[in-house]
């Protein structure tokens, strides 16, 4: 369904490459885990995805054609974007930035206006509450769930998600979350979102794709992850939490 | 004092507030925003684009509308030109400004969901600069509004032809009038512009606060109340006259050079003399626009005007064959003046300051060179000397070589001050100046006759207000008794006496209306 191939990216301000002959195949319908610290590149291979940027060597496959021969505008209408920070327009209201495709796709306003709700409520925003006020007026948290409401509301078949769920709080986040797993086994999309907290990642995808200085390290699913690491850097990403958990526990009471 | 002008306030509003800032403004936004447009989305022309709009806002105005004059000429069109080339600056700048302002991970969001260069621009990124564009369209207003009252100078009209009469004319309360009336428009299309921004920021709009509206409110008021309500007095055409005292004070006034001084001294002289009515003098009012302006706005009461001047300048019109014989060409000129302006010309005051062909007095002797038609055998041969107006017009030397169909060997282009000299030292045969310049008897120059009736006539003759020469007939009469009294010679020996600074105007005019009377009016 999505299919990277060697792909590499470097930006002029520095030496080293963002991206590294990085490779990843992504079946239809499956959730992806993009896992990396911060700078490792991940932001900059989903927007490879999209082509809001283009690959300096590599091929990139999206529905079983490369992206290069697909026009790079309705690509982009035919994927589900969450940009990190929301990035909402900020003189619409939320309705308007919302039903955004839906209009560039051409819906009648009644289709544009029932998605629109309905992607809302699928992020628990209550759309007579929320649905005029303006980017400004939210929080941070209500934005970025703006911002997967409006990469939804079209019913795409590919969803790209930039850290979406970063700026909430662990309740809300969970709730979100389940949500999210909720409308995916019935829609079946196929998913790739970027975060680096290890426990989403855990939770959320069917396979993980961890990231380090803009190479692959592994892709698996997380028992072969915890189980079978193929590099240190793996090894010491997925036993850090049994570490922390220990801390936990050497906790005496009374102490 | 205000109710007196209100007519001419209304228009002189509606051409400062429609013609001299909406009118420029709206040109400076239909070039500078796309203009801005280009320069943010087109990196290599940025530069080019900036320094092209900066340097019209580095011309002083009156330079800029003199810069203007030669490509436009004077009026309204240089006027709006140089107007529009002030405001598209801060428009152009800021639509830059704004479109480089708009945040990062929005211009991304709008690329990545899918809209094309051209949604982008139109649905995200004009919108969200609009309230910056609007910051530029609000200083290229105001702009505008200070800078138009300027344009007076040229004949544009606008407020500042109060100030400019006030300054001229020393009329204190004229010149406020003027001033207050710009700063009124300035702040009022602020306040409207301000408002306006608040109203297009992204975003939620905040209600205007009371004030702001109040601010708006009284300023469509106050222009309503201008332009829906005629004073009394106004109502009636008739019911103007009544009101003059029975010894009046006459203003009498004239254009900014020599020889409009001494007319204006001596038709002062004159009214004194024979009516003993005091004189109020306004000389050295400006050129002929201010002087018209002032005259048919009843600032002044007289001065003496040139026919072509009257025809071509004022009334716009063009010269025909007939408007040779200058008693037709007055009556041409009196039917606009007394039914549209209330104004009235007497009669000629017997000289005509037109151009003139001119040569070296032995010279033409020698060859027995009376008129223009007898250069003709010698013309390849000749060396003239002229300023480069008169080398380029139409009504100068190309129309003249045509009229006469001759060419002269060589055409030097001299300033007008080096003129005579440039004759009298043989550097050139011939040379074209005003057949009034004091000049030409102090070089002893001959006029030749324009055989042909190649350059219009500029009969000198008093134009006098309607309302005076029906209250005080005694004024007109007095003046016509000038008629035919100065001959072209006559004028040239004034000029060159008061040029020579040895005596002072009123001494030459006195000495020569003495001189006029014992010869007999
Ligand atoms: N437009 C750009 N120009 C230059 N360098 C860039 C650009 N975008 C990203 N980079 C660099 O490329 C590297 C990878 O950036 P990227 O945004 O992909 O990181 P990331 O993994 O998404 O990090 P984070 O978790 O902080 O968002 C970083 O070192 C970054 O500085
Ligand atoms: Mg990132």
């Amino acid at each position: 369904m999505i299919e990277l191939l060697e792909v590499t990216k470097s930006f002029d301000t520095q030496p080293q490459p963002a991206v590294d002959h990085f490779s990843l195949c992504v079946q239809s319908g499956e959730t992806v885990a993009l896992l990396g610290s911060s700078g490792c590149g991940k932001s900059t291979t989903l927007k490879m995805i999209n082509r809001l940027l283009d690959p300096d060597s590599g091929k990139i496959l999206i529905r079983g054609t490369a992206t290069t021969d697909q026009d790079p505008v309705l690509l982009k209408r035919s994927i589900g974007y969450v940009i990190q920070d929301a990035g909402l327009f900020p003189h619409w209201n939320v309705f308007k930035n919302v039903g955004a495709v839906l209009k560039l796709l051409g819906e009648p306003e009644s289709v544009v206006r029932k998605k629109s709700q309905q992607a809302l409520e699928m992020t628990q925003l209550d759309p007579t509450e929320f649905g005029t006020r303006f980017p400004e007026e939210l929080s941070g948290g209500q934005r970025q769930r703006v911002g997967v409401a409006r990469a939804l509301a079209f019913d795409p078949d590919i969803v790209l998600m930039d850290e979406p769920f970063s700026a909430l709080d662990g309740v809300v986040r969970d709730q979100i979350q389940d949500l999210f797993l909720d409308l995916k086994s019935r829609l079946k999309m196929t998913t790739i979102f970027v975060t680096h907290d290890l426990f989403e990642a855990l939770k959320m995808a069917d396979r993980i794709a961890v990231m380090h200085e803009g190479r692959l390290e592994q892709f698996g699913t997380a028992s072969e992850l915890i189980h079978q690491p193929e590099t240190e850097f793996v090894k010491d990403l997925f036993s850090k939490p049994a570490r922390q958990l220990s801390l936990f526990q050497d906790i005496q009471p009374g102490k | 004092m205000i109710l007196e002008r209100w007519p001419e306030i209304q228009s002189r509003l509606t051409e400062h507030l429609v013609l001299l800032t909406l009118v420029p403004v709206l040109l400076a936004i239909l070039i500078g925003v796309p203009l801005g447009i280009l320069a943010h989305r087109n990196e290599k022309s940025r530069g080019a684009i900036l320094s092209g709009v900066g340097i019209a806002q580095t011309i002083p105005s009156l330079a800029m509308l003199a810069l203007l004059l030669p490509l436009l000429g004077i009026g309204k069109p240089p006027a709006i030109a140089a107007l529009t080339l002030y405001a598209l600056l801060p428009i152009t700048q800021n639509t830059l400004v704004g479109l480089a302002g708009a945040p990062t991970t929005t211009l991304e969001a709008a690329r990545g969901m899918g809209f094309n260069s051209r949604q982008s621009l139109f649905q995200i990124e004009i919108p969200l600069a609009f309230p910056v564009i609007l910051g530029g369209i609000r200083t290229a207003t105001v702009t505008c509004v200070g800078v138009a009252t300027l344009s007076t100078f040229i004949g544009a009209g606008g407020l500042g032809d109060f100030i400019s009469r006030g300054l001229s004319l020393n009329n204190i309360p004229l010149l406020c009038l003027g001033a207050a009336s710009a700063a009124f428009v300035a702040l009022g299309l602020d306040g409207v512009l301000e408002a306006l921004s608040h109203m297009t920021r992204p975003g939620r709009k905040a209600p205007i606060s009371i004030f702001r509206k109040l601010y708006i409110i009284s300023f469509v008021l106050v222009l309503g109340v201008i332009y829906f309500y005629t004073p009394e007095q106004h109502r009636a055409h008739t019911a103007s006259a009544q009101s003059l005292p029975d010894t009046p004070v006459i203003r009498v006034s004239g254009k900014n050079f020599t020889e409009q001084m001494i007319l204006a001294e001596m038709m002062a002289q004159q009214i004194e003399r024979v009516t003993g009515y005091p004189v109020e003098r306004k000389f050295n009012l400006g050129g002929t626009i201010i002087c018209h302006n002032a005259l048919i706005n009843g600032e002044i009461d007289i001065y003496v005007e040139y026919t072509g001047t009257a025809l071509t300048a004022i009334l716009k019109e063009s010269l025909r064959p007939e408007d040779l014989e200058t008693e037709k060409l007055l009556d041409r000129i009196n039917a606009h003046y007394s039914d549209e302006l209330n104004c009235e010309f007497l009669s000629p005051l017997g000289f005509n300051n037109t151009y003139a062909i001119m040569v070296k007095s032995d010279i033409s002797e020698a060859k027995e060179w009376n008129k223009i038609s007898d250069l003709k055998s010698d013309a390849a041969d000749l060396r003239a000397g002229f300023n480069s107006e008169f080398s380029e017009r139409e009504d100068g030397y190309p129309g003249l070589a045509r009229a006469y169909n001759l060419k002269f060997g060589a055409i030097q282009n001299l300033a007008p001050e080096l003129i005579y000299q440039a004759i009298d030292v043989g550097q050139v045969d011939l040379i074209c100046g005003f057949s009034t310049d004091g000049k030409i008897p102090q070089y002893d120059l001959k006029i030749l006759e324009d055989d042909q009736n190649f350059f219009p006539p500029y009969e000198a003759i008093p134009v006098v207000r309607q309302e005076i020469l029906e209250t005080y007939p005694e004024i007109g009469e007095a003046l016509e008794k000038l008629n035919g009294k100065i001959r072209n010679s006559d004028m040239q020996q004034l000029n060159q006496r008061a040029e020579s600074g040895e005596q002072t105007i009123p001494a030459i005019v006195s000495d020569f209306l003495n001189q006029i009377s014992q010869s007999g009016f």
